[in-house]
């Protein structure tokens, strides 16, 4: 069985429709990349899969661990296991990022049957999963993202991740606002979080974080729907040819 | 013109109370004052001030002083005191001498509840009782001055510090009986002196009252008076209040005053800077759900050089509450060098609350800096999701996101029993709030 099973989705956002008939199995343990042209729906995807409200599913279902994830809370498919690490991370000021972590891992626990961290021994495993990521600890005090630079969001999306120890795992565009070192840096932090019973979709505009994180299959959206899927060298043909190939016009006419 | 027959029933209970308020020598004060009363009537949605709180409901209740209704037992209440404090009961209108325990003061501090203060130490009140806010100042503090029963006065004498905070405690629970209470307090402190004092406001929800209290505070030269508020009145009461602070030279005032109770009330905190050098800083807010209404109303009146004022105000506002926000700057001519600013925001959980924001400068001097800024919004969707995305429940998340929204206005809380109190009083909030 697969660990997520998205069946024939159907996706409309205020009216429009934008995912037309997603279907995608992924394994235990297994690593999936995404990509697609601009405004081609993965994001889109990712919210889906992770409850944002606004996201009407018109056709289709999607099972996770066997269970209808359309039924669960975000808050329940967090507990469940799905994480998303942002596109955007988004600044919550006045809510320190110790506060929202301690709090987001406790939940998380209870809703495993865990027994929640008190203060030390979250602090420990907070600066266990820190070190993975090389995050400074000033970061941890500040409000969440709040002045964060675009990469140093982006870690902190990968450090939360390695908190909330996700069975699936969705990192959208995690490698865009990287500078060549913090790219290294997050992508040994996400292959030393790879696991037999972690899978991940990667969302990507590029080979290079596939370089680092190489995928198990890569699959390739336009237009709301995959229009090819293959292994880790489709992603290497994309690089060098572009979407052309796959019937796909360029950017500036998907986004008209 | 007034609404007179509301009118009239005050002054008509006035001369029956009279004779059996304290401080004989008071009374040709508080002769003048109901007839000030009398002219002035209680405000009405027709002066600006008052344009977004309407008293109408309040002058109709016919609330009136009691002459004695027994004592209820206190100690339903235990969980307002602040641990440590020198503590004041104020029950009814009333000094509660059991339910108080000022404790041990050092040398140059007199502390007493102002119905033994008005009998034994009248000398040392006249001149500054009913000076600092005089009861033409309004009709409501004209009804507090002729009515003014009980409260406290803290007199520090030059160079005093007091480590405790003093905490005035109003409790009204008053059976059956529609009360008014008009609770006066007065603080002097001298040069360089230091103080802490807090005022608790907290009362019975069997039946409506009214508090309308005036406190009065005059900070001396280089010395410093932290007021922290928590009006967490029952949700059928009324209340006003007027805090009037004088600041002299390089005086410090700090207020932090936090809203959660009362159907209605209005929070006015004026402050008349003297000398220069002088700071204050006004905090506070609201946080409220079902009708609840609630008025902060302030003025930082700056008329010598190089004075500071700073005013942040938050609310929250569920259900189909309503929040007010007045706030005014005055700087004169000749107050060169002024530096203002004020915030407010409020942050509506519901499409029902309702949030009215008044900033008001006025600038008669060149060389100042007067910053501010007003907003009013929903909680952040896209926060809300990020942290429900991270496992927290909605709840939780709306918790920690209020609690973000208003943590500015703690910024200059003291840690300790005091920074409790009103933690205490926004989680009491929090409990009935999602
Ligand atoms: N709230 C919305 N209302 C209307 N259209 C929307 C909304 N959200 C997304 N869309 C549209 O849906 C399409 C897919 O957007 P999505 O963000 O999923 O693309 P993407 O593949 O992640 O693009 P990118 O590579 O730029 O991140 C776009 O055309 C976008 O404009
Ligand atoms: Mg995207």
């Amino acid at each position: 069985m697969s660990l997520l099973s998205v069946k024939d989705l159907h996706v409309s956002v205020d009216g429009k429709q934008i995912l037309n008939g997603i279907d995608l199995e992924i394994g235990e343990g297994e690593t999936h990349a995404v990509m697609g042209p601009n405004g081609s729906g993965k994001s889109t995807l990712s919210y889906v899969l992770s409850g944002r409200e606004g996201y009407d599913v018109t056709q289709g279902e999607i099972l996770f661990k066997g269970e209808n994830v359309l039924d669960m809370e975000p808050h329940e498919r967090a507990g469940a296991g799905i994480y998303l690490a942002f596109q955007y991370p988004v600044e919550i000021p006045g809510v320190s990022n110790l506060t929202f972590l301690k709090t987001a891992v406790n939940a998380v626990r209870a809703a495993r049957g865990l027994d929640e961290l008190d203060a030390i021994n979250f602090l420990k495993f907070a600066r266990e999963k820190g070190e993975i990521l090389e995050m400074k600890d000033e970061l941890l005090k500040r409000p969440v993202n709040v002045g964060f630079s675009g990469g140093e969001k982006k870690r902190n999306e990968i450090f939360q991740m390695a908190m909330l120890e996700p069975t699936l795992a969705i990192l959208d565009e995690t490698d865009s606002g990287l500078d060549i070192d913090a790219l290294r840096i997050v992508s040994e932090g996400v292959n030393k979080l790879r696991a037999s019973d972690r899978s991940m979709i990667v969302i990507t505009h590029y080979q290079r974080l596939l370089d680092h994180i190489v995928p198990d299959f890569v699959h390739v959206l336009a237009k709301g729907k995959f229009v090819a899927q293959g292994g880790k060298e489709l992603a290497l043909e994309l690089e060098k040819d572009g979407y052309a190939k796959f019937g796909i016009e360029d950017d500036a006419d998907q986004a008209a | 013109m007034p609404q007179n027959e509301n009118t009239a029933s005050m002054i008509e209970s006035f001369d029956q109370v009279k004779d059996t308020l304290p401080g004989a020598w008071l009374l040709d004060t508080r002769s003048n004052a109901i007839r000030s009363f009398e002219a002035q009537g209680y405000p009405t949605p027709r002066t600006e001030e008052w344009k977004y709180t309407n008293l109408n409901r309040l002058a109709r209740e016919g609330f009136h002083p009691a002459s004695d209704i027994g004592s209820p037992d206190v100690s339903d209440w235990s969980d307002l005191r602040v641990n440590g404090a020198s503590r004041i009961v104020i029950l009814n209108g009333r000094y509660d001498a059991a339910a108080s325990d000022i404790g041990e003061m050092p040398d140059g501090i007199s502390i007493a509840p102002l119905s033994d203060a008005m009998e034994d130490i009248a000398p040392d009140l006249e001149g500054q009782l009913a000076q600092i806010a005089p009861f033409d100042g309004g009709g409501l503090v004209a009804l507090n001055t002729a009515f003014m029963r009980d409260g406290v006065i803290l007199k520090l004498a030059d160079g005093v510090q007091i480590a405790r905070p003093v905490q005035v405690l109003h409790l009204v629970d008053a059976g059956g009986v529609a009360l008014a209470v008009h609770p006066r307090t007065l603080v002097v402190a001298g040069d360089n002196s230091t103080a802490t004092i807090v005022e608790t406001f907290a009362g019975g929800v069997d039946t409506a009252y009214w508090t309308n209290a005036v406190t009065e505070i005059k900070v001396g030269r280089n010395a410093s008076v932290s007021h922290v508020k928590r009006q967490a009145e029952s949700v059928r009461a009324y209340h006003t209040a007027l805090t009037q602070v004088r600041l002299d030279c390089d005086a410090r005032y700090r207020s932090i005053a936090l809203a959660t109770g009362a159907a209605l009330s209005r929070n006015e905190t004026r402050v008349a800077f003297d000398g220069s050098g002088a700071e204050a800083s006004l905090a506070g807010g609201a946080l409220l759900r079902g009708r609840q209404h609630a008025d902060n109303t302030t003025e930082a009146d700056h008329t010598v050089p190089y004075t500071n004022s700073k005013q942040v105000f938050r609310n929250v506002l569920d259900d189909g509450s309503h929040s007010v926000f007045q706030g005014s700057v005055i700087v004169r001519q000749g107050a060169q060098k002024t530096d203002s600013s004020q915030s407010n925001r409020n942050l509506l959980l519901s499409a029902g609350a309702q949030a009215y924001s008044k900033p008001e400068l006025q600038i008669f001097a060149d060389d100042v800096k007067c910053a501010h800024g007003a907003t009013t919004g929903d909680l952040n969707k896209d926060a809300l999701f990020y942290l429900q995305s991270r496992g927290i429940t909605t709840s939780q998340a709306t918790l920690l996101l209020i609690e973000a929204f208003i943590a500015e206005i703690f910024d200059e809380l003291p840690e300790g029993p005091v920074g409790d109190h009103l933690a205490d009083a926004v989680s009491a909030w929090m409990e009935g709030a999602v």
